[in-house]
This record gives structure tokens, sequence and C-alpha cells, in this order.
């Protein structure tokens, strides 16, 4: 494979990385705004949400060399294994999840709020 | 079985456990809200949920059941590990696809509930002013 084609295989991969970056920081300002304005529980819920499912992707790519230089010298493989393991399972499935409830814990804060204003939505 | 072995087994069940269990919850709850029907923000969320429900269920099933056969298939056609790696990404886009339609729902939810940006405070010219 020539360098220019492995360079025009590279590019889908960047601008969906740009597009995930870019949407992610616009809709985490989004809710943002819509706290600061309203503090209606919905954006605090969809802020938190979009964070989170931001973050844990992220730290998960950006940790894997940061855990293995560091620990390298003082774990074994095998405990090495593990800790990677471990990291995985909580910044890629315990970090989105916890966006999700408080998204769910959001809506439902929203939906007494509505209740106990009395008008409804 | 060595102790890797069992651990990374009990994480998997654990992850598929929490990334099916966490969008359910949150689809019968949406389902479920008593101002559902006429109450744009819960029929986006039951949207929502579902889609992201349906991803988690695809990508379980794929993990479970259509990776392994895959695999097997594509060892008896003797195909080039690069094709392989290729052909499993491209069968686990259509959950990607889904997750992405989600993450628009809820972005679409946040735009239209925004407050629209403040009004001028300039006033208007009335026709009676003139």
């Amino acid at each position: 494979m020539s360098p220019l084609t492995s360079y025009l295989l590279l590019l889908p991969s960047l601008a969906l990385g740009i597009l995930y970056i870019g949407g992610s920081v616009t809709a985490i300002a989004l809710s943002l705004i819509g706290w600061r304005r309203t503090r209606r529980p919905i954006f605090a819920g969809a802020a938190w949400f979009f964070a989170l499912s931001f973050v844990g992707p992220v730290a998960i790519s950006l940790s894997g060399t940061l855990l293995s230089r560091t620990f390298m010298r003082i774990f074994d493989s095998q405990q090495l294994s593990i800790l990677f393991h471990l990291n995985t399972f909580l910044l890629g499935t315990i970090v989105p999840a916890a966006g999700l409830v408080l998204l769910l814990l959001g809506a439902r804060a929203e939906a007494a709020a509505a209740t106990d204003g009395g008008g409804g939505e | 079985m060595t102790e890797v072995t069992v651990l990374s087994t009990t994480f998997n069940v654990v992850r598929a456990l929490v990334q099916v269990g966490v969008p359910l919850l949150g689809f019968y709850v949406a389902l479920k809200a008593p101002s559902r029907p006429s109450s744009p923000i819960w029929r986006s969320l039951t949207l929502f949920f579902g889609l992201t429900l349906a991803a988690a269920i695809g990508r379980q099933l794929m993990s479970l059941i259509g990776a392994p056969l895959l695999m097997q298939y594509m060892r008896e056609a003797a195909l080039p590990i690069s094709q392989v790696g290729m052909i499993l990404s491209a069968v686990s886009l259509p959950f990607m696809f889904l997750s992405l339609a989600a993450w628009i729902v809820l972005f679409l939810l946040v735009v239209r509930e925004n407050p629209r940006k403040r009004e001028s405070s300039r006033p208007i010219l009335q026709y009676r002013d003139l």
C-alpha cells in the first residue's frame, strides 16, 4: 500500500473523529446553556449524558498508554491484564451507563417538576 | 481456567447486563411515564432509549452468536486476516448507526427545548408612533 493510499484511508476516520468531538462539545454546550437559562433538570441530565458518553471512550484510548507506562515495572503481565480489563470495564461500560442513568433521573425530575407546577407539559 | 479468564468472563457478563439493563430500564420508565402521550420530552426519550436498547441487544447478539459463527465461516473460507477484520467491522456498523440515531434524537430534543435567543431590547417601531 502506497503512503498516499494509507493517508487517504485515514481521512474517513479523521473526519469521523472531528465530527464526534465537535458534535459532543456542541451537545454539551447546548445542554449547559439550556440549564443555565432555564434550570430545567432535563438539560442537566442531557449534559451529564453527553459528557460521560464522550469522556469514557476518550479516556480509554488515552489511559492505555499511561497505564502500561506507569505499571509496567510494578505489575506482572497477568496483573496488567486484569488492570486493563478493569480500566476498559469502568470507562467503557460504567461511565456511559452512569450517563444514561443521570439522563433518566433528569427526565424524571423534569416530569415531577411539571406535575408539581400543575400545568403538565 | 486462569484467574484472568475468570475475571474476563465476569467482566463480560456484567458488561452485557449493564449495557442491556440500563437502556431497558430507561425504555420501561419512558414507556410507563404517565405524561408520555402529551409530552414531547417523554416521546423523544422513549425513542432514544428504544434505539439505545436495540443497539445494545444487537451488539450483544453479535458478540455472543454472530462473531463466532462468522469467524468459523471465515476460517473455513481461509480469508486473510485483514478481510476478516473488515467484515467484522462492517457487520457491527448497523449497531453503530442505531447508537448514532439515538444520540441525534437526544441532540434534537436539547435543541428543541432550548429557549430561543432573547429578543432585542430595542423597542419595535409601531405604526402609531409614525
